[in-house]
């Protein structure tokens, strides 16, 4: 099933220039998307588009069967956008903010966020304006987990969060998602989220420049470490002590785990490039 | 139609605003009694506390009553002031509509009923308290004077009038409305400095409606005669089209001030 779905979407900040033009994608029920993109390519926008909180000047949106800009409470009660930035009530403690933003979303499992306040190492007592900019996160974080939306937007999830924070954010996500619930991370800190996403799509300068599953990827491209340089790669970074390279996989080779941050430096340099089936780029 | 105002829903909104702006509710009710006393504490303090009748105390309550609903609409939409909690509101799952009514209904509608019942308490609470502060201080001089009567305020002054002439009231109310509505649409158009920058548009208007009328009463000097064929009991008798249909012009332009701020939420972008 179908729960985000553009149709040659374009939208831009002023009349004379558009972010995206003919934007088309479709991401379906279950899937938890990487979106990447360097600084200003248009994730955060494209999120904001999706829940409904930008108007697309063309084309046609649909998300969870929903037009998002009409905003309708039913749509909102299914979607869940954590921001980049975001505002909470300082003199509020997480535990009565949460109670009364809860009642708005009517799958909301108070014993998960309870658990989840746990993990995170929480207080519901504590004050907003008390809380760190990570713990502020991780109580969105729990938040957005237990309200058993159909979809989940985060932007930026891992920024703030420290090093124990992050690994236990991919453990929480992993661990709290429903079969039918749909998670979009938009990141540049692709190391984050790479264990996570079964699916990534890269925007750059307002167009998607790949859309594949991590498994398709997997299946054609071989991800390694090499103290010698070799011509024959398709793209090689130099590290400590050698080089992380990307070869085209062999017939009969092990599929590795993909280097996501090399993979989208190759592709953001053009040495790799998908047919995107999504995506008619600007003319 | 549940997808445009739900009372379910409503009533969340409600629990949800009270629990985030609580302390701005709770803190204003003291706040503004105690500036109520203040404005009392002169007002007896000048005046000859004897001839002191209830009817001495509408302008107070209508001063009162605009300062104060002016400062509390105001404050309307406070979460679109910055981009943050824009956000964070227009994702709230509630309509549109709902956010737009809470406004309303708190800031004009429940305003309007608890205005008086907040002075009624304010002032009969002070009364009391002034008389025997004066008792203490003239006892402390060893003045022997006797102690100013002051009349209690009731709710017959400022009650909304049905006899004759009930449209000067019907005005005096549609215009508090009216200017409590221009000042949430400025509050939602304008974000900072939201106040002066509606009264400013506002002396733009009033300056612009002078001049119109005087215009027309350049052109046409005689329209004052044009009289309504028809006389409702209340409606003075020199009322003229004129005046009926600047009425209209008024209730009209409250309908459009409504709707225009709803739109503004409604299409609000972030």
């Amino acid at each position: 099933m179908s729960v985000i779905q553009l149709k040659d979407v374009s939208y831009g900040y002023n009349k004379t220039g558009y972010l995206f033009q003919n934007m088309n994608l479709e991401v379906v029920e279950g899937n938890i998307v990487g979106l990447l993109g360097k600084n200003g390519a248009g994730k955060s926008s494209l999120l904001r588009l999706i829940t409904g909180l930008l108007k697309i000047q063309q084309g046609d949106i649909t998300v969870l069967g929903h037009p998002p800009f009409d905003r309708s409470p039913y749509f909102l009660q299914k979607v869940m956008l954590i921001p980049e930035e975001y505002n909470l009530p300082d003199k509020t403690g997480m535990g009565r903010y949460a109670r009364s933003l809860s009642m708005f979303y009517p799958n909301f499992e108070k014993e998960r966020f309870r658990s989840l306040l746990q993990n995170f190492d929480l207080d519901p007592s504590k004050k907003f304006g008390k809380c760190s900019y990570g713990q502020r996160k991780k109580f969105l974080i729990a938040f957005a987990l237990s309200t058993g939306c159909r979809l989940l937007l985060l932007d930026e999830p891992t920024n703030g969060l420290d090093i124990p924070s992050k690994s236990l954010f991919r453990k929480m996500v992993a661990a709290n998602l429903n079969p039918d619930q749909t998670v979009v991370i938009s990141t540049h800190q692709v190391k984050d989220v790479e264990n996570l996403i079964d699916r990534v799509i890269l925007v750059d300068q307002g167009h998607i420049v790949i859309d594949q599953d991590m498994l398709a990827i997997s299946d054609r491209y071989a991800f390694g470490f090499s103290t010698q340089q070799n011509e024959a790669w398709i793209y090689a970074e130099k590290a400590q002590g050698g080089y992380h390279f990307i070869n085209e996989l062999s017939p009969g080779e092990n599929p590795t785990q993909v280097n996501l941050e090399l993979f989208f430096n190759a592709v953001a340099q053009g040495k790799i490039s998908f047919q995107s089936t999504q995506n008619q780029p600007a003319s | 139609m549940k997808e445009v105002f739900d009372i379910n829903r409503f009533g969340k909104l409600l629990r949800y605003d009270f629990s985030v702006n609580r302390w701005e509710y709770i803190l204003l009710f003291p706040i503004s009694i105690l500036a109520l006393w203040l404005v009392l504490f002169m007002v007896y303090g000048n005046i000859n506390a004897g001839d002191f009748q209830a009817s001495s105390y509408t302008p107070i309550y209508f001063i009162g009553y605009i300062i104060m609903g002016i400062f509390l609409n105001s404050k309307s939409f406070g979460a679109l002031k910055n981009r943050t909690s824009t956000l964070s509101y227009l994702t709230l799952p509630a309509s549109a509509f709902e956010k737009f009514f809470l406004h309303w209904f708190l800031r004009i509608a429940l305003f309007g009923i608890l205005y008086p019942l907040f002075f009624y308490v304010g002032v009969n609470s002070f009364i009391p308290i002034f008389e025997t502060g004066v008792k203490l201080y003239l006892d402390y001089k060893g003045t022997t004077a006797s102690l100013p009567e002051i009349d209690y305020f009731n709710f017959y002054m400022v009650r909304p009038y049905t006899g004759e002439f009930f449209i000067i009231h019907f005005l005096i109310y549609f215009g508090i409305i009216f200017t409590f509505t221009l000042v949430q649409l400025g509050s939602i158009s304008f974000g900072k400095w939201n106040l002066i920058k509606t009264f400013l548009v506002l002396i733009g208007i009033q300056i612009l409606a002078y001049y119109y009328a005087t215009l027309v009463g350049g052109l046409k000097g005689g329209l004052e005669e044009l009289r309504p064929t028809f006389f409702l009991d209340g409606v003075p008798d020199n009322t003229t089209v004129i005046d009926i249909c600047l009425m209209a012009f008024m209730v009209i332009s409250l309908l459009i001030c409504w709707t225009s701020t709803y739109m503004k939420l409604r299409e609000r972008e972030v």
